[in-house]
């Protein structure tokens, strides 16, 4: 999988590196631990480093490195956003969304502070990277950046209630046997009442737990639910496609 | 003295109204609302000249307002003199004159103090950045992006080696800009503190990049 920021290399014996890098940061993993501690010094006398050890925080992400597994979540930028928005205090609630709401552009409602609206939207969508559960919810209120009113923050702030109750949450990437590639992919019909698009969703599983996910309104309006989920099923496969080329 | 008689029930009871009206001191801390907010700012204004007690405690783990006061601390004079020394060991500038026609970029000490996952603090930082807010697209630089992994491949690489059992390290370069070769030329104003004597008025040219440069990033990954 070469791509620009991420590399893998292969000696003879068949031993694997893979390191990827992000901006500064140099995360690298592989079957050899030896080959860890031949990489390290050669880093070391081309750059000045410093070695973290076992990754364990990055881009505001906890890394628990287990026995049987690998957990990641975000619980501290969770905590962070809530105290952000001033609902560190607020009462926990079970569901994301209230049950068949629909957002309009034109509720005639009081509007609200758009900076902090977007603020809002913003770190929501970050919490995304290890929380694919609010994805769907935070595509909702993303959908009225431009034009926030009291509804679209109420909707923003039930989100903030449910992170407040499960912000402990996170992926679990357990080492079973079963590792496989497998992936769904849904869509509803016309679930944007102002402008009668569908919403694609669909998920990647490898093994037990998912690594790549997306819920994003479609850029055409399909005519029959058919459509729809055709529209659905094309970017679910192009998703693949990506990922055999990666 | 008139003696009060009290029945053992009335006793009791009293008692039991007492014990039910102590707090513990989390409670009372949980249950009280704040006076009134007031800004650090406000606060720090207010105090700066009369209280320093206050003052201590309320700024004990903060970054300094300025460089004055980062001067007259240590553990931050230590940590600009780490920055400067590996500057210069990088060999990231030289003392020139300004020529004619170009504009320097000014520069500022940004203080940090690094904290880790559970939110101590783990070492001090200061960095020199540049004011590159100043530079011209098209003129000072071109071309601007940073290597970046997707969060997608990132975690396909979690979950690949959670499976496999491997174990994922991780590895910071320091001072990652200060890598960066510039190609364009670029003039800066000398750091507080560390200006050379007698030549305050000469400007520095870069080899290297800093941090705020609109070019750093480009010019670490090439």
């Amino acid at each position: 999988m070469p791509t620009r920021a991420c590399h893998v290399c292969q000696d003879q014996n068949g031993d694997i590196l893979i390191v990827w890098i992000y901006v500064d940061g140099l995360i690298f993993t592989g079957n050899n631990p030896n080959m860890f501690e031949e990489f390290k010094k050669a880093m070391i006398k081309e750059f000045e480093m410093s070695d973290i050890g076992l990754m364990s925080y990055y881009l505001g992400i906890e890394v628990k490195q287990k026995e049987d597994g690998i957990f990641i979540s975000q619980q501290r930028y969770a905590k962070e956003m809530l105290k952000k928005f001033k609902m560190d205090g607020c009462k926990p609630i079970s569901t994301l969304v209230e049950c068949g709401l629909k957002l309009t552009m034109f509720d005639g409602e009081e509007k609200v502070d758009a900076t902090n609206f977007k603020s809002l939207v913003g770190s929501l969508r970050y919490l995304t990277c290890t929380r694919p559960d609010i994805l769907y919810a935070t595509g909702l209120i993303s959908r009225h950046m431009e034009n926030q009113t009291i509804t679209h923050l109420k909707a923003a702030k039930r989100i903030l209630r449910y992170i407040k109750g499960t912000s402990h949450l996170g992926l679990w990437f357990s080492s079973d046997k079963d590792y496989k590639l497998v992936s769904y992919s849904d869509s509803d019909w016309a679930g944007d009442g102002d402008d009668r698009k569908s919403t694609t969703g669909f998920v990647f599983f490898m093994g037990n737990t998912s690594f790549t996910w997306m819920s994003k309104k479609q850029p055409i309006v399909a005519l029959s639910t058919y459509e729809a989920e055709y529209v659905a099923a094309t970017s679910c496969v192009f998703m693949q496609l990506g990922l055999g080329i990666y | 003295m008139k003696e009060v008689k009290v029945s053992p029930k009335e006793l009791r009871e009293s008692s039991e109204r007492i014990t039910k009206r102590t707090w513990s001191l989390q409670d009372l801390y949980h249950n009280t609302e704040p006076l009134s907010q007031r800004r650090l700012e406000d606060l720090y204004e207010e105090t700066g000249e009369t209280d320093n007690i206050t003052l201590f405690c309320l700024f004990a783990d903060c970054e300094p307002m300025n460089f004055e006061e980062a001067a007259q601390d240590k553990k931050w004079r230590d940590a600009l003199d780490e920055e400067i020394r590996f500057i210069e060991k990088n060999n990231t500038w030289e003392l020139v004159s300004l020529p004619k026609g170009h504009k320097s970029i000014g520069v500022k000490w940004v203080y940090q103090a690094k904290k880790n996952a559970k939110g101590e603090i783990e070492r001090y930082k200061a960095r020199l950045v540049t004011k590159g807010y100043s530079q011209k697209a098209g003129i000072d630089y071109d071309e601007v992006f940073a290597p970046v992994a997707h969060l997608e491949t990132i975690r396909l690489i979690v979950s690949l080696a959670a499976q496999q059992k491997w174990k994922i390290h991780h590895m910071d370069v320091k001072s990652t800009f200060l890598n960066g070769v510039i190609e364009e030329e670029a003039y800066i104003e000398q750091p507080l503190g560390y200006k050379v004597k007698g030549q305050e008025d000469k400007v520095l040219k870069l080899n290297k990049a800093l941090y705020g440069l609109k070019q750093a990033p480009r010019a670490w990954y090439t």
